[in-house]
């Protein structure tokens, strides 16, 4: 049996997403969201070892920084309603991340980038103030032919 | 993916590090890595970023990136950029092997 190889497609697909939807404005990959813990002040951890420790925090996928507001943007190939929760969760963490305090007070816009559609998740995602934005990747041949016959589309509940 | 030509210029990345690039180019390719666990090679894909001489300290003027991590981010980063040199930084968190990366497009007129 051929040894299996692990591809972190939606880290490509949020990649090309970003790059191609936006010019020359500042954006950032695989963010840390959250409180450092242990808190710094408790004198425990000298900065290098809190900034090691910080490998623990929640990671969201892109952060972009527009003039107006700062997108708030997990991406998920095959759409999955948990991923709304983790946006929520994410942007409740925002306050408590030392390195974006400067950009705290622009209002935030959660996006919700997939490929595959569900209904459900469409209306939840209108619900919850998230943007559901549909993006084909280049990659998605390759990808969508490495699928099984049931993962090649979502549930078709519709709520 | 082609075997990229040698030598190979892989970079070691250290936990918290930063790195600031000026991306000329970038091509895809595979190299052949020696395993540490078992006895063998093994081939991986490797992203090759060319960089102006005056970000690197010597010849050849250019990276090779290995993290499986890394090399999708700044796949889709780099793929659907407009032409011309785009600006990026790179920072490591965590220790390797389960290193996670996050890059940054700094703009090059800075809001």
């Amino acid at each position: 049996m051929g040894e299996r190889t692990w591809t972190p497609w939606e880290m490509r697909m949020v990649g090309e997403w970003v790059s191609s939807s936006f010019g020359d404005v500042r954006y950032q990959t695989n963010v840390r969201v959250g409180r450092i813990q242990p808190r710094a002040d408790d004198g425990t951890y000298d900065r290098d070892e809190l900034a090691m420790l910080g490998v623990w925090r929640r990671f969201v996928d892109a952060i972009v920084y527009l003039p107006d507001r700062l997108l708030l943007v997990e991406a998920v190939l095959r759409a999955d309603p948990g991923k709304l929760a983790q946006l929520e969760l994410y942007e409740r963490l925002l306050p408590q991340t030392t390195e974006l305090q400067p950009y705290l007070h622009l209002p935030v816009q959660k996006v919700l980038l997939y490929c595959i559609q569900d209904p459900a998740l469409e209306l939840m995602a209108k619900e919850r103030g998230v943007l559901a934005i549909r993006f084909t990747p280049s990659f998605f041949d390759e990808w969508f032919n490495k699928l099984r016959g049931r993962h090649k589309r979502a549930p078709q509940l519709t709520l | 993916m082609p075997e990229l030509s040698k030598p190979y210029e892989i970079y070691e990345w250290v936990d918290g590090a930063t790195e600031q690039w000026t991306v000329l180019s970038w091509e895809l390719g595979q190299l052949e890595i020696v395993l540490r666990e078992r006895a063998g090679t093994k081939m991986i894909d490797v992203l090759r970023i060319h960089v102006p001489p005056e970000e690197k300290e010597h010849e050849p003027y250019y990276w090779d990136l290995t993290s499986a991590r890394l090399v999708a981010q700044l796949r889709g980063v780099l793929s659907t950029a407009g032409k011309g040199a785009m600006r990026i930084s790179v920072t490591a968190i965590g220790a390797a092997p389960r290193t996670h990366f996050s890059v940054t497009r700094v703009p090059e007129r800075p809001a």
